[in-house]
């Protein structure tokens, strides 16, 4: 009788672990994996106050590209975005990726952010002293920054990128915050090129090494071959100094004075860049 | 004689179950361990002892203990899903994305993990530590990174994750990733070992992403995707259990 019992015992766990084996439900260990939540879905009720106000700014999700022609694009974008020298390698001539200084796919305050950017446009620019549209900025930068040749003006690649712009201000609510534009400001300040290598030697070579190669293009180099050239705004030690002031070193970004950021930039710039063609200029 | 008719009734019920369930069992069992046949982690029967039982013996006792004694906070499948999930801070481990060594499951298994509800179990036989262990390590683990959607090559992701673990890491899972960092006695449970537990892909994400709540690994927003990826890839090159002894029972 016992061990009828204890046959039947095992039995049925026996029979459970088979069923719960099949049942239990797996976790997802990406929460992005969930199904969008449809605010617009209650909207013929009285909801419409009740609904909650972004306060604050939040970042797209990626997963709720649209699957179409368009979405595609925007995908393009981010990918270019985020490996440049893969997704537009014809016209990159270095091995930085576009967010390596708009960080957090374009989307972090005082690191260039371009939520949005397509609606800033034409602006006047004071590089150019003149009017410029976004397809003039964005050949700054690869022909700069990327030290590379422009991208053909209907090419996929720039409409991309637009797209890519244009949906990271998209799926926020209208009326909401948004990250500011461009970069933390600096008073002027007077270089110190000693205290600045001590400052790379401490804070930064542990990532970007002692060479400034970096390790592309997970980590982005700073000077030599790979690195932008001496016409890219990285090169200008105030503005980079402005950059790394809050976004760097990365593991404590906020941790440096404004001069030993100043001091850092100045001693970064300092060291071998490729030239810029000036052909581009007329951009 | 109704006595006699009762039990004849339960025993034939008894025997339709056992078969019903033999049926069912071995496909569940399938589904399940489809990649633990075909990989490295099966017990080769050249690790058992030739008296000993063997490697299938071991497995199919060790699942039994693990569904008798740890599935009910660690989930059916070790995934952390299951009924208590909800009620322990930090939450049950997730067996099935990290790769374990079987010498630190039976470590943790007998001594628990001061700071979280994780008990020491004492109540099991040596021989069913082992058992357990050896199902517990070869539990369905998550797929590795398909190559194409990898940033870089290997010996780039390993360089540049070495830098970023040097950077971020360190100060708590140690130079060496044995946990055993400057500030790791500071914290409670203590910071994680990655000569003993490798995590999968998805996992590192998740955990670098948000931290893990009740633990005092914090979410280091800092990190970008290609970054996480690199650190994961190199973190996942210090672990060491592989080479550990398994499967064996002493």
């Amino acid at each position: 009788m016992k061990s009828t019992n204890l046959r039947l015992n095992f039995v049925i766990l026996a029979v459970m672990a088979a069923l719960g084996a099949s049942s239990v439900p797996r976790a997802e260990a990406q929460s992005t994996s969930r199904p969008p939540s449809q605010p617009g879905a209650n909207s013929n009720t009285l909801a419409v106050s009740s609904q909650p106000i972004a306060r604050t700014w939040t970042p797209p999700d990626l997963t709720k590209i649209p699957h179409t022609a368009l979405g595609e694009s925007i995908l393009l974008g981010w990918r270019i975005f985020e490996e440049t020298p893969k997704y537009a390698a014809q016209y990159v001539g270095n091995k930085e990726n576009c967010g390596n200084c708009h960080l957090q796919g374009a989307t972090l305050t005082y690191a260039m952010p371009l939520v949005g950017a397509p609606a800033w446009f034409p602006q006047f620019s004071e590089r150019a002293k003149k009017m410029i549209s976004l397809e003039d900025r964005i050949q700054e930068c690869v022909t700069r920054s990327e030290n590379g040749t422009p991208l053909p003006h209907d090419g996929p690649e720039m409409r991309a990128l637009f797209a890519f712009m244009s949906w990271l201000a998209d799926s926020q609510p209208a009326g909401k915050p948004a990250p500011s534009r461009g970069l933390f400001p600096l008073p002027d300040l007077k270089a110190d090129l000693d205290h600045g290598r001590k400052v790379y030697t401490d804070k930064c070579s542990g990532c970007h090494g002692v060479d400034g190669a970096g390790v592309p293009p997970i980590l982005p180099p700073l000077w030599g071959p790979g690195a932008y050239n001496d016409g890219a705004g990285m090169n200008q030690p105030k503005k980079m100094a402005s950059f790394v002031l809050r976004n760097m070193p990365q593991n404590n970004p906020g941790s440096l004075t404004r001069q030993e950021a100043f001091d850092v930039s100045s001693y970064i710039a300092s060291k071998p860049h490729p030239a810029y063609n000036h052909d581009y200029d007329i951009y | 004689m109704k006595v006699i008719q009762g039990q004849r009734r339960s025993s034939t019920l008894v025997i339709v179950v056992t078969l019903f369930s033999l049926a069912v069992f071995p496909f569940a069992l399938l589904a399940q361990s489809q990649v633990a046949n075909n990989d490295p982690r099966m017990i080769r029967d050249s690790e058992t002892t030739p008296s000993g039982p063997s490697a299938n013996a071991i497995l199919e006792n060790g699942k039994r203990i693990f569904l008798r004694d740890c599935a009910h906070c660690h989930g059916q499948r070790g995934d952390g899903v299951s009924l208590n999930m909800r009620t322990l801070h930090p939450a049950p481990f997730d067996l099935t994305s990290f790769e374990l060594s079987e010498s630190y499951i039976r470590h943790v298994v007998r001594e628990g993990l001061p700071g979280s509800d994780m008990p020491a179990w004492h109540l099991g036989s040596e021989e069913e530590v082992n058992d357990v262990s050896a199902y517990t390590a070869r539990l369905e683990k998550l797929h590795p990174l398909p190559s194409q959607e990898s940033y870089a090559p290997p010996d780039v992701m390993r360089e540049a994750g070495h830098r970023i673990y040097k950077m971020h890491c360190v100060t708590c899972h140690g130079e060496h990733g044995e946990g055993d960092g400057p500030d790791a006695s500071k914290h409670l449970p203590r910071p994680a070992s990655f000569t003993e537990m490798s995590p999968a892909f998805t996992a590192a994400r998740h955990i670098i992403q948000n931290g893990v709540p009740g633990t005092d690994m914090p979410s280091w927003p800092l990190l970008t995707d290609p970054e996480i990826q690199a650190v994961t890839f190199y973190i996942q090159t210090l672990y060491m259990g592989s080479s550990a002894p398994s499967g064996r029972r002493p």
